[in-house]
């Protein structure tokens, strides 16, 4: 008889490999990876002064966006197959615990999302390291001629430790959002009903923020109760950008703590929709 | 009523119960963490700062959906202005101008190219379309036709001066907005004491050239010469003081400082104003600098005392 921990092991482990056979793991992959490729190619349209914050700024918001749905999509379909194929019954027949089930499920989908991720930043990183090389380049030779007389300024330059923190947190909200769509998932009947569902939610939590900064604003007490009482429900997704802010050096340098409480904050909830996704699921016939 | 505690509803009106709940109160547990880190990311974001919900819950929202995209959708809405922009199609030209600038207000061209636009070349567009008005010889259809473009130019102007305050919320202390700002007062709305207030705004600027000083000293003079004679010399005091204060600073080798012309300004004002001139060293003129000695500049700043 296997333990617990290496059941959700084998669990998460074959998950992850039935994600990633999957087509549409590999279609996003290559629709993420294109487009920061063609990050050159449309900053042509930008008005903004600075080409590499442009290449950061798209190519994150790319990995947010299609790692956003690779989240939602596929945590839906990995339990779901499950479920329709009948393997969740023969599975649950054995000694495996539903939390277990759950467990691996979720491993297994923070696992493909951390390879989603780490493979896109990775090719953002190269791209932005090869971007900033030119850049310096053409400094030199200005300064050569002299037409400048300092260095290449820190302020333009790519925070590569910063991005690899900011891809830890870009990965930590994407499997939160993995824990959400399992919880709506543990109670709903259809893939379809979770995947609009957990969007619908994903929203909402991208948009909390609003609620949080404007409660106290209010005049009329019923509103403010309200918007205070949607404020705490949902957890607020724009902490994560803090990341962003760790890509390039501001005039004053993000303190660490703070790094440290959206990590938590983090951590906090992913252990919260997946204890209520346990607990929904413990009670549900399959 | 006994209460059946097998039924449907009473099932899942216990789970949503706990579900809201925990949610709860996870939301108040994560509270000290959201605080500690969420200021950060405001302060980082300025468009972010909902102060006020009813104006900006718009922006809030494409700004939340959007993340890293804004930026490239906003460029698509500016290029699709300037379309507009060439078919002289006044409504939708400022709607794209918002709609940039709502999607990404970190950039500058936004709000300095449409408040351009807005101020200066709308009523362009008004003044062509009533060409032939203007050159009527019935004087009351030319009359009618130079107040409706009166009235068109000061209201784009007021429009271009909210585009720039609204800029500055997310560009604070910017210079370019500020001198933008302080151009529409002056040639739109001939509104000169807010024009000078908006160049010295800009003259105190972070990297401000030196010629906003010089605009905001000549404007302090201009207004001198609007003003009663009591106002009049509060105000010319009012520049010199200025003038004094700034003087030191300018370096005597930066042509575009004009430090010779200027001391040729601390000299004449001491002379309206009756004041010594000052022999300390650090308001002397640059070295080699020679008055130049029509001053054509000082008659028309200086009618009366001259």
């Amino acid at each position: 008889m296997t333990t617990a921990p290496a059941q959700v092991w084998q669990i998460a482990r074959l998950t992850f490999l039935e994600a990633v056979r999957q087509r549409f793991f590999n279609f996003l992959l290559i629709l993420g990876a294109a487009l920061i490729g063609s990050a050159s190619f449309f900053h042509q349209f930008d008005f903004g002064p600075q080409e590499l914050r442009f290449t950061a700024d798209f190519g994150l918001g790319g990995i947010m966006f299609f790692g956003s749905i690779l989240a939602v999509v596929a945590t839906a379909q990995l339990f779901f197959s499950e479920i329709e194929n009948r393997t969740a019954l023969t599975l649950l027949a054995k000694p495996v615990r539903r939390w277990s089930f759950l467990a691996g499920k979720l491993l297994g989908v923070a696992l493909l999302l951390f390879v989603f991720v780490g493979l896109l930043v990775s090719l953002l990183a190269a791209y932005l390291w090869w971007q900033q090389g030119q850049r310096i380049a053409i400094w030199h030779a200005a300064k050569l001629a002299g037409e400048v007389k300092t260095e290449f300024p820190d302020l333009l330059r790519v925070q590569f430790v910063g991005l690899a923190l900011d891809a830890v947190l870009l990965w930590l909200k994407f499997t939160v959002l993995a824990a959400i769509t399992l919880l709506v998932a543990s109670f709903s009947n259809t893939n379809l009903y979770t995947v609009i569902v957990s969007f619908f939610i994903f929203l909402i939590c991208q948009l909390q923020y609003i609620a949080h900064d404007a409660w106290s604003g209010l005049e009329s007490p019923i509103l403010r109760g309200l918007v205070w009482f949607l404020s705490k429900l949902f957890p607020n997704f724009q902490l994560f950008a803090i990341g962003d802010q760790l890509v390039f050096i501001g005039k004053v340098p993000v303190p660490d703590g703070a790094v440290v409480a959206a990590f938590g904050y983090g951590v906090l909830y992913l252990i919260v929709f997946t204890t209520l996704a346990v607990g929904s699921f413990r009670g549900r016939e399959i | 009523m006994t209460i059946d505690r097998t039924s449907w509803w009473w099932r899942r009106g216990r789970g949503l119960l706990i579900l809201v709940a925990s949610l709860l109160a996870a939301g108040v547990a994560a509270d000290p963490l959201q605080n500690a880190a969420w200021p950060e990311v405001r302060s980082r974001q300025p468009e972010m700062n909902m102060r006020d919900l009813a104006d900006n819950v718009g922006q809030g929202t494409l700004l939340g959906v959007l993340g890293g995209f804004r930026s490239i959708l906003a460029d698509f809405v500016w290029l699709q202005g300037y379309m507009y922009w060439e078919q002289h199609d006044r409504p939708n030209t400022e709607a794209m101008i918002q709609l940039a600038t709502t999607l990404d207000p970190r950039i500058l061209t936004f709000w300095d190219q449409g408040s351009s636009m807005i101020a200066y070349d709308i009523p362009g567009w008004a003044w062509r379309d009533h060409a032939e008005d203007l050159n009527s010889s019935d004087p009351a259809r030319a009359a009618a036709a130079a107040e409706y473009i009166n009235q068109v130019t000061l209201e784009q102007g007021r429009r271009g001066l909210s585009l720039l305050d609204r800029g500055l919320q997310f560009l604070p202390h910017n210079f370019t907005l500020l001198e933008a700002k302080a151009r529409i007062y002056t040639t739109r709305l001939k509104d000169l004491p807010n024009a000078a207030e908006n160049w010295r705004l800009a003259a105190a600027a972070a990297d401000s050239p030196f010629f906003a000083a010089r605009m905001y000293f000549q404007d302090l003079l201009k207004l001198a010469n609007a003003a009663s004679p009591d106002e009049r010399l509060r105000f010319q005091r009012k520049a010199y003081d200025y003038l004094r204060q700034l003087y030191p600073t300018l370096p005597a080798d930066a042509p575009a400082a004009q430090k010779g012309v200027m001391s040729d300004w601390l000299r004449a004002l001491e002379d309206v104003l009756k004041i010594p001139h000052d022999i300390d060293p650090k308001y002397a003129p640059p070295p080699g600098w020679k008055t130049d000695p029509t001053q054509e500049y000082m008659p028309e700043l200086f009618p009366e005392q001259n």
